[in-house]
C-alpha cells in the first residue's frame, strides 16, 4: 500500500504543479487587468492610482518572477490576498467551502439513492416496460441543463408551491437542509441517470454470474441475492461513475449556485474570474484539484474494501 | 397450478424493501417541504434586499462598484452634503443640501470652502462625537499617497484641510472648482468615517464592520455576500422605523424577481426587460421609474482617431442611418421613460441641454451621400464593435448593425465576457463603435473625464471616444473655474453644442433604473434609482 501511496501523492503534486501553472498563465494571457477592473467603468481611476496597484500586485514584473513570487508564498502556505475584497483569500475560500461541500455532498447522496435504486429496478425488470420507462427518464435527466431543471424546480416547488425558500438564508441545521433539497436534486439528477445506467449494466453482468445461480439454488432469498451478492461484486464500476459524478458535481455546482443564491465556492470563483482577481482563481482552483485528487483515493481505497482481490502495491 | 418457491421470494423483497425506502424519503422530503417552515420578509421586522452582487468592502474611501455604494454606504456613512430627497418637479438638476454640514461658504477667489459642522451627532457603537477632526482625518486618509484608496478622485482638487475649531473646517483648493458640492455628494460621494475607530481597528478590521454616523450600522458582513444593517437608536435624525436591513445576494434576476413576488425580498433594482414584465403584471409590485432626471445615457461612442470614423462625415451618416426614435420605441421606452437622447449629459446633470435636431435625423440617403463624399461605397466601410451578455448592449448593436447595412456599412460584433470588454474597449482603445449605458452625475464627469484630451493622454481609460478638440479642452478648463451657476451653465451649453457638431457619440436613450418593491413598502427613498434611503423606509398596510 505505501509505495502505492508515494506514488499517488508524486502523481498528485504533479498534477497541482501543472494545474497551477497552467491557470496561472491561462489568467494573465487572457485579456482584462485587475488593476483597471477594480474601479468603476463610468469612474476610471487616475493613472497614478493604477500604476500603484500594479506596482503593488507585481503586475510591472516579468511573468515568470510574478510565478515565482507567487510560488515561493505558495510553498509557505499563503494563498495571497484578494485583489478585490482585500482579504485572505484562505479565509475567503474556507469561508465559501462549506456550502459547496455540503451541495455536492448532498448532490452525490440523492444520485446514489436514486441512480442504485432505479438501477437494480431496471436490471431486474430487464427489456421490460418498466425498464424502458427508467432508461427513458435516465436518458431526459441525462440530456437536462442542470441550470434548467434548477429554474423549473423553484419556479415549481419554491414559488407557486412555497415547500421552500427560493433564496432563503438558513440559519438551523433543519433550515439548511431544506435549503439544500432543490440543488442537491437538480445538480443530482444527471449523477443519478449515469449511475442509474452503469447499475442496471453492472447488475445484470452479475446476475448471469455462477455464483448468482448459486446462490439461488440455494434458496437464498431474492433480496439477498441481488443485495448483497450481485450488487457488491457489481460495484466496481458504480463507485468508479459515483466518483466521476462527484467530480463532475463540484464543477455543475458553479452555476447551481448562482440559479441558488448559496454563496459557495461557485459564486467566488465567477466573481474571480468576473473581476480578474487572480490570487482567489488561482487558491480556488487548488482546492479544488485537492478536492478532486481526495476523491480519487477514497475511491481507491473503497475498491480495495468492496473486493479484497484488490491489493495495491 | 404448482408454484415455483422461488418465484414466491422474488415477490417479497420487493414489497418489503423498496416501497420502505421511498416511505422514508417521502417522509424526509414532506418534512423538509412543509409549507410552515417557510421563511417570509414579510415579517416587518427586516427589509430584505435583494442584490446581483454583494459589497465587497464597506470602507466608504475604497468602494466604487453600484452594490457597495447604493445598498450598504449611504446607510451607514453621511458625508457633509447630500443629494435632497427628491428631484425639483420642473426636472433641473439637483442641488445637494447639508448632512453633517449645516452651512457653509465660498472664498470670493473660489479656493476657500468653509463647512459649519453640525452639533451632537454620534458614531456608531460608542465612538464619541463626530467633530472637525474627522473630516480632516476623512480628507487626509483618501489623500494620502501611500494608500491606494479607490475614492482618492471625489477631493482631488483639495490641496489642505484644516479644523478651524471642532464645529468648522476648511478645504483649501488646488484651483478654482466649481464641481466640489456635487462631487462631494453624488456617486460615491466623499464620506465621514471615526478617526478612532479607523485607528483603533485598523484598516482592515474597519472595512468589514465599519463605523460611521448614517442611520443604520454594520452588524454582519461577508465580502461580496451577505450584510446586515442595524437600525443605529442614537441617529442625530432620530431612529429609523425599520429595525434591520439584510443584503441578501441573487445572482439570477429571474430568481430575485420570483423571490420578490413571494416576499422573500422586499427590494430590487431590475434590469433584466423579461424581469421587468413579469413585475409588471404581479399584484402587489410597485415599480419605480424615473421619467424626468436621470443619469445615465445609452450611447454609441464612436473611436474618433482610427479610420475610418477619424472623418466628422462617416460619424454623420451613422448617425442618419439610425432610426433613433424605432430603435428607442421599440427596445428601451417601456424601462426608460425618460426619452430619445439629444446630448451627452444625462437629463439630471447640471448643464444639460436638449434640443431637437441636434443628432442628424433618420434619413438613410443623405447617409449614403455622405459616405460617397467621404470616398466609401457600399461595403467599404466595416466596423467593428465588441459586447458582453448585457441584453442592452446587444440589443444596440444588433439594431445598428440593421441599419448601417441599408447604407452599405458592415458592423461586425465581437461577444467576449466583461473583463475582455473592458480592457477592448476603454484600456486598449480597439474597438470603432462601442455600445454602453453610462451613469454620469456632474457636469465634470461628462466634460472633463469623456471628453478632455488630458483624459486620452491618461491611457484613453476616461475618453472612450480619444476625441480631442482644443474648444473643448478650454470650456471644461473655464466651467471648473466658473463660480457663477449661470456663466457655468452657459459654458456647459456650449461644450455640448460644440461636442454634437463633432459627434464623437451619437446619443441614443436617457436611462434610468428601475427598483421594485411590494405595495406595502413605503418611501424607499432614492434619488436617480441609485440611492436607497433605509432611515425613509416603513412598512404599511396594503
Amino acid at each position: 500500500m505505501l509505495p502505492f501511496l508515494i506514488r499517488r501523492l508524486a502523481w498528485f503534486a504533479a498534477t497541482v504543479v501543472a494545474v497551477l501553472v497552467v491557470t496561472f498563465v491561462a489568467l494573465r494571457v487572457a485579456p482584462g487587468d485587475p488593476t483597471l477592473l477594480l474601479f468603476d467603468l463610468d469612474r476610471p481611476g487616475s493613472q497614478a492610482a493604477v500604476e500603484r496597484l500594479r506596482r503593488e500586485l507585481a503586475l510591472d514584473r516579468p511573468l515568470v518572477v510574478q510565478f515565482g513570487i507567487y510560488a515561493w508564498r505558495l510553498v509557505r502556505g499563503d494563498l495571497g490576498d484578494s485583489v478585490h475584497m482585500r482579504r485572505p483569500v484562505a479565509s475567503l475560500i474556507a469561508h465559501h467551502l462549506g456550502p459547496t461541500l455540503a451541495l455536492a455532498g448532498a448532490g452525490i447522496t440523492i444520485a446514489i439513492l436514486i441512480g442504485v435504486s432505479t438501477g437494480i429496478v431496471a436490471a431486474l425488470h430487464r427489456n421490460r416496460g418498466l425498464d424502458y420507462a427508467l432508461t427513458t427518464a435516465a436518458m431526459l435527466g441525462l440530456a437536462a441543463p442542470s441550470f434548467w431543471l434548477a429554474l423549473l424546480m423553484i419556479y415549481t416547488f419554491a414559488f407557486t408551491l412555497r415547500w421552500v425558500p427560493i433564496a432563503g438564508r438558513p440559519e438551523t441545521l433543519l433550515e439548511h437542509l431544506r435549503a439544500l433539497v432543490l440543488p442537491a436534486t437538480a445538480i443530482g439528477l444527471g449523477a443519478a441517470a449515469m449511475i442509474s445506467r452503469m447499475t442496471r449494466s453492472a447488475v445484470l453482468e452479475v446476475l448471469h454470474a455462477d455464483y448468482v445461480r448459486t446462490a439461488r439454488a440455494k434458496g437464498v432469498a431474492e433480496g439477498v441475492v441481488v443485495l448483497k451478492h450481485a450488487l457488491r461484486n457489481a460495484a466496481i464500476p458504480i463507485v468508479t461513475v459515483v466518483g466521476l459524478g462527484f467530480v463532475h458535481l463540484l464543477g455543475g455546482a458553479v452555476v447551481i449556485e448562482q440559479v441558488f443564491a448559496r454563496d459557495g465556492l461557485g459564486r467566488l470563483v465567477l466573481l474571480g474570474v468576473y473581476n480578474r482577481d487572480y490570487p482567489v482563481v488561482q487558491g480556488a482552483t487548488i482546492v479544488i484539484v485537492l478536492l478532486v485528487a481526495a476523491t480519487n483515493m477514497v475511491i481507491d481505497i473503497v475498491y480495495a474494501l468492496l473486493d479484497p482481490r484488490i491489493t495495491y502495491a | 397450478m404448482r408454484r415455483h418457491p422461488d418465484r414466491e421470494v422474488v415477490a417479497r423483497p420487493r414489497a418489503r424493501h423498496v416501497p420502505a425506502w421511498l416511505i422514508a424519503i417521502a417522509l424526509a422530503v414532506g418534512a423538509l417541504a412543509s409549507p410552515a417552515l417557510a421563511q417570509s420578509a414579510r415579517s416587518q421586522e427586516s427589509l430584505i434586499w435583494g442584490y446581483v452582487r454583494g459589497p465587497q468592502t464597506l470602507d466608504p474611501h475604497d468602494v466604487t462598484t453600484s452594490p457597495d455604494r447604493a445598498l450598504a454606504k449611504f446607510n451607514v456613512f453621511e458625508g457633509l452634503v447630500a443629494l435632497p430627497t427628491e428631484f425639483p418637479a420642473d426636472g433641473s438638476p439637483a442641488v445637494p443640501v447639508p448632512a453633517l454640514a449645516e452651512s457653509w461658504e465660498v472664498s470670493d477667489d473660489g479656493m476657500t470652502w468653509t463647512f459649519h459642522l453640525r452639533r451632537g451627532v454620534a458614531f456608531h457603537r460608542g465612538f464619541g462625537e463626530f467633530t472637525s477632526r474627522d473630516v480632516v482625518f476623512s480628507i487626509e486618509r483618501l489623500l494620502d499617497p501611500d494608500t491606494s484608496l479607490r475614492n482618492q478622485g471625489h477631493v482631488a482638487a483639495v490641496e489642505r484641510v484644516e479644523a478651524v475649531d471642532p464645529y468648522t473646517v476648511r478645504l483649501h483648493l488646488v484651483s478654482p472648482w466649481s464641481p466640489l458640492l456635487t462631487e462631494l455628494a453624488f456617486l460615491e460621494g466623499f464620506m465621514v468615517v471615526s478617526q478612532d475607530a479607523v485607528e483603533e481597528l485598523g484598516d482592515a478590521a474597519f472595512a468589514e464592520r465599519p463605523v460611521g454616523t448614517g442611520a443604520y450600522q454594520v452588524v454582519a458582513f461577508e465580502p461580496s455576500g451577505h450584510t446586515v444593517l442595524e437600525a443605529f437608536e442614537d441617529h442625530w435624525r432620530g431612529a429609523p422605523s425599520i429595525p434591520r436591513i439584510e443584503i441578501r445576494v441573487i445572482a439570477d434576476e429571474t430568481v430575485a424577481g420570483l423571490a420578490l413576488m413571494n416576499d422573500e425580498v422586499n427590494f430590487l433594482i431590475v434590469r433584466d426587460p423579461e424581469v421587468f414584465r413579469m413585475l409588471d403584471a404581479a399584484p402587489h409590485v410597485h415599480l419605480e421609474m424615473h421619467p424626468t432626471a436621470t443619469y445615465m445615457i445609452g450611447a454609441f461612442w464612436l473611436n474618433t482617431q482610427r479610420a475610418p470614423l477619424d472623418d466628422v462625415r462617416v460619424r454623420q451618416a451613422l448617425a442618419h442611418a439610425l432610426d433613433r426614435d424605432a430603435i428607442y420605441g421599440q427596445f428601451f421606452a417601456e424601462m426608460h421613460p425618460a426619452g430619445v437622447a439629444e446630448t451627452i449629459f444625462p437629463t439630471g446633470v447640471f448643464g444639460h441641454r436638449h434640443v431637437e435636431g441636434t443628432v442628424p435625423a433618420y434619413d438613410p440617403e443623405r447617409a449614403r451621400e455622405l459616405l460617397a463624399e467621404a470616398g466609401y461605397g457600399p461595403g467599404e466601410v466595416r466596423l467593428l464593435a465588441h459586447t458582453f451578455a448585457q441584453s442592452e448592449y446587444i440589443t444596440m448593436l444588433t439594431a445598428a448593425q440593421q441599419y448601417w447595412a441599408e447604407v452599405g456599412v458592415i458592423l461586425d460584433i465581437h461577444r467576449t465576457e466583461n473583463a475582455n470588454w473592458q480592457a477592448l474597449n476603454i484600456h486598449q482603445a480597439d474597438f470603432d463603435v462601442f455600445a454602453v449605458l453610462s451613469t454620469r452625475v456632474e457636469a465634470e464627469d461628462v466634460a472633463g473625464t469623456l471628453l478632455s484630451q488630458r483624459s486620452v493622454h491618461l491611457g484613453g481609460v476616461g475618453n472612450w471616444a480619444q476625441y480631442v478638440n482644443p474648444r473643448v479642452d478650454e470650456l471644461v478648463e473655464e466651467q471648473r473655474r466658473a463660480s457663477d451657476p449661470a456663466a457655468r451653465e452657459a459654458l456647459l451649453h456650449e461644450l455640448q453644442e460644440v461636442v454634437m457638431a463633432d459627434l464623437p457619440i451619437i446619443p441614443i436613450w436617457y436611462g434610468s433604473h428601475i427598483a421594485a418593491w411590494p405595495t406595502y413598502l413605503e418611501g424607499p427613498e432614492q434619488i436617480g434609482g441609485w440611492r436607497f434611503d433605509g432611515f425613509a423606509m416603513r412598512f404599511v398596510d396594503d
